[in-house]
């Protein structure tokens, strides 16, 4: 088992909102080998960023972590104290953060912002490494870009800077919480072949949260289907796109499919999702189900393993 | 044949960018010359690289910059340089949607507070009309009314984003220009909100502008295609044309990357 990243158990994630705390995760875990690729993919809200956020214990004091175990090389990283923290963030696991606005200093050119994280770490620094990691994510004038203020750019500049952020100090783990949502498919191409390159030169893992099935496909192994809080679906990213095991997850590949096909009215699931004040002990898909039987309501649905697969639905429950 | 809903002509925006107070000036041409005319009930894409001057093309049609020249005119009247003031009566007329997150909407206003706000400022209804129209639009965009008292952090991203469209129609506008409205949410609830926005184009007769990296999602949307590159339009026509036969080799060069 040395080749275990990381593995997380069973975790639980509440927030102190309003008086009154509310649990958003309810079951996340998810576990990656060295230089492995695993992709998150799931209903907006269901709890994809504030799972993979929890790894770094970047929240808040409002949020509170349940229960679970968080295990990286071999170190349960919920019993670090900040200080032990500080040396495993940006230097072995960095974050590239969903939007600008919580990532970028909107005071700082990026030369320097960029340059920090490097000095930060304690790694050689200079101009020149600063610009070569800028042309590696497609800026093409990075000498122009390295002395202006984030507001200068434009969004898929910005977000590509966040990626040079995540990866100019070469860290163990990367998670990057939707790093291509703001780009054309050229550019996406760009990125991606950049993480895999990096994934396989540096024996980089990458944790990748999207809402992009094609952007999956071309970069994971792995993937994690997420509804409700909890993970639903986990599996070889080929064999889930071939046959889906979960209800959500099948519904889910058909919105996709219908966009792609030109359908008149794009096909979409009935309804909403529950929000977390609304989360019951029953399965969260159950109101937007079509196969859904009267035991699906008794209490969450259990983690079943099959082969090399892994759902959450009574359907494939032994009794 | 329908009104011209919007009509630019030579518009240009330049960035002046001093490195610091003794470096020389450098000009960042975000926009050049472009030109273009959206007819009434036609959707018009923008798509090109990132860096083009898409952003920059919504924000000078909804003011939120000055150009540094050409015209745009709005059914017909020239609104390039009109003051804060006299652009009041046309501001109602054309609104921005923007990709939905948390800066976008003031986490301590609740739903119907922020619904009530574009309403006010308009004088879109008389004041004891506006907690109808409020129920009004949060049915038009397909949210219950028990959601007036949440705060935004309280809704998830669609449904923040559908609060975000609301707001954009409320004042009866025309003309919407969406700038990557769907490319931060969920397949499922970007097919809820693609649905909506061309429901709410029929029942309205909404002009749009709609700015997306998707190819997929422009050619759902829209009529024509319009491709910047380095701040200039460099190919415009129907969509299927363009999308079958790019002219350019930089359309070219997008239309196939599609992995
Ligand atoms: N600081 C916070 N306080 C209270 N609730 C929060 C906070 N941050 C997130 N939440 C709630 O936790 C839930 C999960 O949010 P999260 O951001 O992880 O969703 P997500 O899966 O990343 O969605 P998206 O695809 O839209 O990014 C949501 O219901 C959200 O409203
Ligand atoms: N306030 C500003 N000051 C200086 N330069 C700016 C400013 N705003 C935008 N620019 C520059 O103008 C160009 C066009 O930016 P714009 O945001 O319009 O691109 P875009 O086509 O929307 O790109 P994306 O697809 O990445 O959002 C970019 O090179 C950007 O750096
Ligand atoms: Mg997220
Ligand atoms: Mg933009």
């Amino acid at each position: 088992m040395d080749n275990r990243l990381l593995e997380i158990n069973n975790l639980k994630i509440s927030f102190y909102h309003q008086h009154r705390s509310i649990q958003v995760v309810r079951g996340f875990d998810l576990s990656l080998n060295n230089r492995e690729i695993v992709g998150i993919i799931g209903e907006s809200g269901s709890g994809k960023t504030v799972s993979a956020t929890s790894i770094l214990k970047l929240e808040d004091e409002t949020q509170s972590i349940d229960s679970g175990t968080i295990i990286f090389n071999g170190i349960n990283l919920l019993e670090l104290s900040e200080k032990e923290y500080q040396k495993i963030r940006g230097n072995q696991i960095s974050y590239i953060f969903q939007n600008a606005s919580s990532a970028l200093n909107p005071y700082k050119k990026i030369g320097l912002q960029l340059t920090e994280v490097l000095r930060n770490h304690k790694l050689p620094f200079s101009k020149n490494i600063v610009l070569d990691v800028l042309k590696e994510v497609g800026i093409e004038e990075a000498d122009t870009s390295y002395d202006m203020y984030p507001f200068q750019l434009s969004g898929g500049q910005n977000q590509r800077i966040m990626i040079a952020q995540g990866i100019i100090s070469k860290p163990d783990l990367l998670i990057a919480d939707e790093p291509t949502s703001s780009i054309d498919a050229s550019l996406k191409r760009t990125v991606l072949d950049l993480l895999k390159k990096i994934n396989q030169k540096s024996h980089m893992a990458i944790i990748f949260i999207t809402h992009d099935f094609e952007a999956a496909k071309y970069l994971c192994e792995k993937l994690i289907i997420m509804y409700g809080g909890l993970v639903m679906e986990e599996g070889e990213v080929n064999e889930i796109f071939a046959k889906p095991l979960h209800p959500y997850t099948e519904e889910l590949i058909k919105c996709a499919n219908s966009l792609t096909q030109g359908d008149l009215n794009v096909y979409t699931l009935e309804g909403t999702a529950p929000t977390p004040l609304q989360f019951k002990e029953e399965c969260p898909f159950i109101s937007r189900c079509k196969m859904k039987l009267p035991e699906c309501s008794f209490g969450i649905p259990k983690m079943t393993t099959l082969g090399t697969r892994k759902v959450r639905c009574i359907k494939y429950e032994t009794r | 044949m329908p009104e011209i809903a919007l009509k630019v002509e030579n518009l240009s925006k330049h960035f002046i960018i001093r490195n610091n107070a003794f470096s020389k000036k450098k000009i960042i041409k975000a926009v050049e010359k472009i030109n273009f005319e959206v007819a009434t009930g036609e959707s018009l894409g923008l798509i090109g690289e990132s860096g083009s001057g898409k952003t920059t093309v919504a924000n000078l049609l909804v003011k939120l910059l000055e150009p540094s020249e050409g015209t745009i005119r709005l059914f017909g009247k020239d609104i390039t340089h009109l003051s804060e003031e006299s652009m009041r009566p046309y501001r109602c007329d054309i609104q921005i949607i923007f990709q939905y997150s948390q800066a976008m909407l003031d986490p301590k206003m609740t739903i119907n507070e922020l619904l009530r706000e574009p309403l006010e400022i308009h004088q879109v209804v008389s004041q004891h009309q506006i907690d109808d129209e409020v129920n009004r639009l949060l049915k038009m965009v397909g949210l219950s009314e028990t959601e007036k008292a949440k705060f935004p952090s309280q809704l998830s991203g669609g449904q923040n984003q559908r609060i975000l469209i609301a707001r954009a129609i409320a004042t009866r506008a025309k003309v919407i220009i969406c700038d990557e409205p769907v490319s931060s949410l969920d397949v499922s609830i970007q097919g809820q909100i693609l649905n909506l926005l061309m429901r709410l184009k029929q029942e309205l007769d909404l002009t749009y502008i709609f700015i997306s990296h998707d190819l997929n999602v422009v050619k759902h949307m829209c009529h024509r295609i319009a491709v910047m590159y380095q701040g200039e339009i460099i190919e415009i026509g129907p969509t299927e044309k363009v999308l079958s036969n790019p002219q350019h080799q930089y359309t070219q060069k997008l239309i196939h990357a599609l992995l």
